[in-house]
């Protein structure tokens, strides 16, 4: 059996780490101990095949390439994305430009007195300036009705129609602007 | 144990390069140091199929972040961190892919691949193979001591400074290393 004590000086031998008086110990004991022997012998066998097959396996000779290669890839990637996103920003950008532009009423809302003549906002409803949107405008709440403060709004509706002529082989759009105005009711509080 | 100190003051001027952004500066460093990062990664992960990608990207990120190590003699302990950080990701990462796909699909755990034989690296002796499975077997308390050990023959000192332990930390977990590795060795080598 192998005492603590020995087993520590055996470790410490085989990692370069004895002193002068400890290595004096360590032989006296390993003269006295053919068991320490085979330990030492045992421990020194093991640690340099452990180094060895560290080393066999842990080494890459390709490390540089492999660095190399992954950097490259890692460039064209970042640029790849690069390209991507300012792609997607100039997209973005365009939709919103689009959709701001669109959603710019032509009239600032204004408040409105209590309406009791109601003949010049029947003019104003029932006079659809395109037939083919007399239904949508059916919907629409009626300026009489309203009792108190109203909103009125204006939108632009543009059609767009297509006319194929094969005389020319050719098509001609045609674009046509309305507008409708809508009247809402506003709550306030005084 | 002097060789290793000169080793280091001889890599400074290397580290001041790659600061500056020379990348022939990082392929030296990647010569000199790449067995030394894989051996850390190794013994972190404890197994040897990912050890090239991480230390892939352990050396990315060493040329990416080269500009921001203020002390550059604190590079080696620099490094460790990263190769280690690097290294605990990665087992982490697999481990929680390797719970969710055994919740997913059978409710038992996956069974483990035999992660001691390297993929890349075919060892025909058989000595070769029971000793890494043996050190892939030891505890990553025993283990990283151990590699460094063996791998860059550091001393006591250095791995003590490296690992950010005690001095008689480190020699007690080499002791214990060596004895768990004879156990599991006994009548294979």
């Amino acid at each position: 059996m192998i005492d603590e004590r020995t087993e520590l000086l055996i470790n410490r031998k085989l990692d370069g780490e004895l002193s002068r008086a400890e290595s004096l110990e360590l032989d006296k004991l390993l003269i006295r101990s053919p068991e320490a022997r085979a330990l030492l012998e045992e421990y020194q066998g093991n640690d340099s095949l452990a180094a060895e097959t560290l080393h066999k396996v842990i080494s890459n000779e390709n490390a540089v390439n492999d660095f190399t290669a992954s950097w490259n890839q890692s460039i064209k990637t970042r640029k790849q994305r690069v390209r991507y996103l300012t792609t997607g920003a100039a997209i973005a950008a365009v939709i919103t430009l689009a959709v701001l532009i669109g959603s710019i009423p032509t009239d600032q809302p204004t408040q409105q007195p209590i309406v009791h003549n109601t003949t010049d906002m029947d003019n104003k409803i029932d006079e659809p300036s395109m037939v083919a949107h007399a239904a949508q405008n059916k919907k629409l709440t009626p300026l009489r009705v309203i009792e108190g403060p109203r909103r009125e709004q204006e939108r632009t509706l543009r059609d767009v129609f297509g006319v194929y002529d094969p005389q020319t082989k050719s098509v001609y759009f045609l674009e046509a602007n309305h507008t409708q105005t809508t009247a809402v009711p506003v709550s306030m509080n005084y | 144990m002097k060789a290793q100190e000169v080793e280091r003051d001889m890599e400074l001027p290397v580290i001041e390069a790659i600061q500056q952004g020379d990348p022939y500066a990082m392929e030296e460093l990647i010569r000199r140091q790449d067995r030394w990062v894989r051996g850390v990664i190794f013994g972190v992960l404890g197994r040897m199929d990912e050890v090239d990608d991480v230390s892939q990207r352990v050396w990315m990120q060493v040329w990416r972040q080269a500009k921001r190590l203020e002390d550059s003699a604190n590079w080696r302990s620099w490094l460790y961190r990263i190769a280690r950080n690097a290294a605990t990701d990665t087992g982490r990462d697999k481990q929680r892919r390797k719970r969710l796909l055994a919740n997913l699909f059978t409710g038992k755990p996956i069974k483990q691949h035999n992660d001691a034989s390297p993929q890349n690296r075919l060892i025909a002796n058989e000595q070769y193979q029971n000793m890494l499975d043996a050190i892939v077997s030891l505890p990553r308390l025993y283990r990283e001591p151990f590699v460094l050990k063996h791998l860059q023959d550091f001393s006591y000192r250095q791995i003590a400074e490296t690992l950010e332990l005690p001095v008689d930390t480190v020699e007690t977990r080499l002791v214990r290393a060596r004895r768990l590795l004879r156990q599991k060795l006994a009548g294979k080598v």
